[in-house]
């Protein structure tokens, strides 16, 4: 696969900034991925997922496909043409995604709420609709409170995987963001107070502190001897041993002491 | 030879399916197992909100 480390690149580029790679297959056995995923140290996202190839009417491997926020296909091609261009020109599009189907009518304050990314006011406009005596509009209320709830729902799940691995700084953004977007009730103000927690805490500090370092580090390193670069990332893996970027820095300074 | 022509048929069809294009909307599909992957997303869908780059993809 040739193309793998360009897709790392844009992963390691813009995942960040809402863009999210989905390597999605149907041959391979989990196993086999499974191994494949450990030998190349893979970082990016993969799913193994009942005929894909077909569900998405693909002609050959590999086929790209660029998905808008929306679920709507913006671009198809061989993954080479993935460039910086080509991204920037979709994050032009970054927004809230839109509700796709038409509602009731006495649902415009949540509708428009929710096309904002207002998820909380949408929540709490839906608090009439959900107890409306029309069946039509209550199904309506409900089909919106699902999806915010399922997405809320998601983000807690996630920022209970940010919490267990430590990975601090991006649990903080996530935090930051559902107090953002969920603005107006209970669980914005949890995620806002527990984004200034972890804020002023030692381990988040330390996490910043690291990364920091260590892309202070890394464009050196080609330049330096494996055997010196190595030595300096075990030097910040000792240091920050238990933040993302020590980490990482420990897996880097392996791959050097292998081109000793 | 029933077999046969249905399998040509079906062969025939495949070849001729539009690949998904630009303003139709992806199908959605759950993930068997996934890595890496957004925390909490079990399927496509749960990646609304966001830029998807889908690569579909074999090992070998």
């Amino acid at each position: 696969m040739r193309f793998l480390p360009h897709l790392v690149e844009v992963n390691e580029k813009y995942r960040d900034k809402g863009v999210e790679i989905i390597m999605a297959t149907d041959v391979d056995k989990a196993p086999e991925l499974e191994k494949f995923i450990a030998d190349k140290k893979l970082k990016l996202g993969v799913a193994r997922v009942v005929d894909v190839y077909k569900l998405v009417k693909a002609q050959g491997y590999p086929t790209s496909y660029g998905i808008d926020v929306d679920g709507n296909c913006i671009w198809r091609g061989h993954p080479q043409g993935l460039n910086d261009a080509l991204v920037d020109g979709w994050l032009k599009d970054l927004r809230a995604p839109k509700i796709p189907r038409k509602l009731s009518d006495a649902l415009g304050a949540a509708v428009s709420a929710y096309d904002n990314g207002q998820y909380g006011g949408a929540l709490n406009a839906l608090e009439k609709p959900l107890k409306h005596k029309d069946e039509k509009v209550k199904a309506d209320a409900q089909y919106i409170a699902d999806l915010l709830n399922g997405r809320l729902e998601m983000n807690k799940a996630a920022a209970k995987i940010y919490r267990d691995s430590g990975e601090l700084e991006k649990l903080v953004a996530l935090l930051e963001g559902d107090a953002k977007d969920f603005g107006g009730i209970d669980y914005a103000k949890d995620c806002a107070s527990e984004a200034k927690k972890t804020k002023a805490s030692k381990a988040y500090k330390q996490c910043v502190e690291a990364r920091e370092k260590l892309e202070k580090l890394k464009p050196g390193l080609k330049d330096m001897k494996p055997a010196d670069a190595a030595k300096a990332l075990n030097k910040l893996a000792k240091e920050f041993a238990d933040t993302p970027a020590g980490k990482q820095a420990a897996e880097l300074a392996k791959e050097y002491e292998e081109k000793k | 030879m029933k077999t046969m022509f249905l399998a040509a048929c079906l062969a025939l069809y495949a070849t001729t399916l539009a690949a998904m294009d630009k303003g139709e909307e992806a199908p959605n599909f759950k993930f068997e197992a996934s890595w890496n992957t957004l925390p909490g997303a079990k399927q496509l869908t749960d990646y609304r909100g966001r830029i998807v780059f889908l690569e579909i993809w074999k090992i070998h």
